[in-house]
């Protein structure tokens, strides 16, 4: 497949980020034929030489290394606007999807791009595309020509939880009907495109003879399926690391079973296959399961089979229920379903009968991150006793394993009461495997929380820690919300030698999109606060963004409030 | 490479010196830790924590560096080689970061660099005493543009109780 790039880009200020780069991997046939700079009348002011377009290395942050490459440069001047044009061609030694162009995730306006897309008659090719007219289609001698026109202009900023799909942004997807890469395959069907993956991936389960022995060890006297499962899940855990090295087929194909024996490290796929091939031994059977993780689900299109994955889990069918296991995290409990692997398709590979199934979803429960703050205003001391679960239980137990002391200390400091309160000492119990939670215990000295006026008093509130979002008329999406984010507080106010005769009324508020309260209660000399934030997942068309912003909006500004108080 | 967690021990433990000049006079069974390259103690591989700095997650034991001058006989002149040795108690998850490291190369009009071997080993006893050495196929080169690239190494088999 050979790619062919005419871009004529213009650069309207200095903050404009002008380096051109055009990525390819080792193998590739690459070449930048014409790169000039141009004033905004197309007059030539600069040619760049062959000599001044650099080359290096494309390794994303979370590899060690991959075989990937860019070609680069950057060209700069002193009147604006002003513009760069290139041509470059790429003959691509390893393909499998033709083209994924999607204008949601990028800034960059575009005037008017023309797709080109030519195919030999005999090959075929499926697509889709969204907010772009159809294409126009011509035949010419032995190939088939497709041309996509389109124009884009993104928002200036990211909505937060935005539905991407009211970006309208334009995208183009094309793969081939048939492809080889290291094996041959076919996006037909996604069982076709699953048992592509087996096959790619097949004999990849060879243990030696000594790891084999280390298993039988491991799983001496268990005879729950369960278990086993269990027992190697967690020798994955402690003996291996992540690393990821992709080289030639390795962006898709495993590294085999003795590579993560040997090294005791590999990526997601390899130790994956690794975790797979132990239980395989140990006659559990368990899939190869591909998913586009994140906490952001972007919805599969059942109806579109393509590569549209960033990561591999493994399922374990047992008799009482299935598992899930995610391979590359060794802090998290068996079977845990994190925030990013959660509520979305995942297509399942099997030799022949690959499938599309559904990941779980969070459930409220799932996610609750429970506060008890006592308030000890005679000491000017806050008290603190946090437990998470769901996302901060996953950022603050990765934190805790796998950032230093320093690290962690600095995120408490800055993200709990910053600014309000100042941390004395604090504890963060993340040593249990077995729950999918993380408790926090930290003591703060605080002034200015308590102020009496003659009769009254005035408590300072402590908010639960929500997104600020965006006000109606600057939004231009309506809200995704991924999973479910649950909040319960209960401060307790200790006001000692007074007698309180007035407290705030009950507020509760429910809608569409979940719940809040706040209520106030009398116990001796102390006032106690609850309260109650649940935010269900779902999708809301902007049309209703100024519900669901008013909703917010209730809770934080109910959250914010200072508690008024009346004395004897 | 971040060192924020480590603590050079070299430079803070005076005591040390006095253990390795015990360990070369052959009281090697009484050393708490070795300076000989290739060596490690019974005490580098049980130890749980660094006594004077119980949080780290790692602690060099030792990091040296030998500068000398060679002929060039292709070239004329001198070539200045260095030869770094250094070596690393893993004794936290967040420790286990050390067993990646990058060796910069410079190469460019004003000079060059090359790299003459690279060699690691991976110490454990959790499995019984066990060493697991670098493989040269596992060394990886990073361009980062005309004149420099960065070596990329992950040492295999590292985890808290390591010695790298």
């Amino acid at each position: 497949m050979v790619q062919i790039d005419t871009v004529l880009m213009q650069i309207n200020d200095r903050n404009a980020d002008t380096e051109i780069i055009i990525p390819y991997s080792k193998g590739d046939k690459i070449s930048v034929d014409i790169v000039r700079l141009e004033d905004q009348d197309g007059n030539i002011i600069r040619k760049l030489k062959k000599n001044e377009i650099k080359d290096r290395s494309f390794i994303s942050s979370v590899s060690l290394y991959e075989d990937d490459f860019v070609k680069y440069f950057d060209l700069k001047h002193d009147k604006f606007p002003y513009r760069i044009f290139y041509v470059s061609w790429i003959h691509y030694a390893k393909s499998l999807n033709i083209i994924d162009i999607d204008h949601a995730r990028s800034k960059t306006p575009v005037h008017s791009n023309t797709l080109i897309v030519e195919v030999p008659i005999k090959d075929s090719i499926k697509y889709k595309y969204e907010n772009v007219e159809s294409p126009k289609i011509a035949v010419q001698n032995r190939f088939r020509k497709y041309i996509w026109k389109y124009g884009y202009i993104p928002p200036s900023s990211a909505d937060i939880y935005s539905l991407d799909k009211d970006l309208k942004a334009p995208s183009i997807h094309i793969v081939p009907l048939h492809f080889k890469y290291g094996e041959a395959g076919s996006f037909e069907s996604w069982k076709s495109f699953g048992n592509w993956i087996f096959r790619l991936n097949k004999n990849k389960d060879k243990l030696p003879a000594e790891e084999c022995q280390r298993i039988d060890n491991l799983l001496r006297n268990t005879h729950s399926q369960k278990q086993k499962v269990e027992i190697l899940y967690r020798y994955l855990q402690d003996y291996t690391r992540y690393i990821n090295v992709s080289i030639k087929l390795g962006g898709l194909q495993t590294y085999p079973a003795s590579y993560v024996c040997n090294n005791k490290y590999g990526d997601c796929k390899a130790l994956t296959n690794y975790l797979q091939s132990m239980l395989k031994y140990a006659g559990i059977p368990s899939y190869y399961t591909l998913i586009e993780a994140g906490t952001k689900i972007s919805e599969l299109d059942v109806n579109f089979p393509s590569q549209a994955f960033n990561h591999v889990i493994l399922t374990v069918p047992l008799e009482e229920d299935t598992v899930f296991l995610e391979c590359t995290d060794k802090n998290i409990p068996f079977g845990y379903i994190g925030t990013f692997i959660q509520g979305r398709k995942a297509l399942l590979v099997d030799e022949d009968d690959s499938r599309l199934i559904p990941i779980p979803a969070l459930q409220p429960d799932d996610v609750l991150c429970s506060r008890t703050i006592e308030v000890k205003t005679d000491i000017q001391q806050i008290h603190l006793s946090e437990v998470q679960k769901g996302y901060k239980y996953e950022f603050f137990n990765y934190a805790g394993k796998e950032l230093g002391k320093d690290r962690v200390d600095n995120i408490i400091r800055s993200q709990i009461f910053s600014g309000k309160a100042e941390l004395i000492d604090y504890e963060l119990n993340s040593n249990n495997r077995q729950s999918p939670e993380i408790s926090l215990t930290a003591r703060f000295k605080a002034e200015n929380i308590y102020k009496e006026y003659g009769k009254n008093i005035i408590l300072s509130p402590f908010p639960m820690d929500f997104k600020d979002f965006e006000t109606p008329d600057q939004r231009t999406t309506g809200v995704q919300i991924n999973y479910p984010e649950f909040y319960q507080d209960t401060i307790i106010y200790e006001i000692p030698d007074k007698e309180i005769i007035k407290i705030p009324e009950k507020v509760f508020v429910e809608t569409d999109f979940g719940k809040y309260e706040i209520s106030f209660d009398l116990k001796n000399h102390t006032l106690i606060c609850y309260k109650t934030f649940l935010l269900y997942p779902g999708k809301y068309p902007i049309e209703r963004y100024d519900e669901f912003f008013r909703f917010i909006q209730t809770m934080k500004n109910n959250e914010l409030k200072n508690i008024h108080i009346e004395i004897l | 490479m971040k060192h924020t967690q480590l603590m050079y021990m070299m430079k803070k433990n005076a005591i040390l010196s006095l253990f390795f000049f015990l360990a070369i006079m052959g009281f090697a069974q009484e050393e708490k830790y070795s300076l000989d390259f290739g060596r490690v103690t019974q005490y580098e591989m049980v130890m749980k924590e660094y006594e004077n700095d119980p949080d780290a997650d790692a602690v060099i034991l030792y990091n040296q560096g030998e500068y000398f001058y060679s002929g060039n006989y292709e070239q004329g002149g001198f070539l200045l080689r260095m030869k770094k040795q250094i070596k690393i108690k893993i004794l936290k998850q967040s420790g286990v970061q050390y067993a990646n490291f990058e060796i910069p190369i410079f190469n460019g009009n004003s000079g060059w660099e090359s790299i003459e071997s690279i060699e690691g080993t991976t110490y454990n006893i959790d499995q019984g005493f066990t060493q697991t050495k670098l493989e040269t196929r596992n060394i990886f080169e990073e361009k980062v543009d005309d004149d420099v690239r960065v070596k990329k190494i992950a040492l295999s088999d590292v985890r808290p109780g390591s010695v790298i």
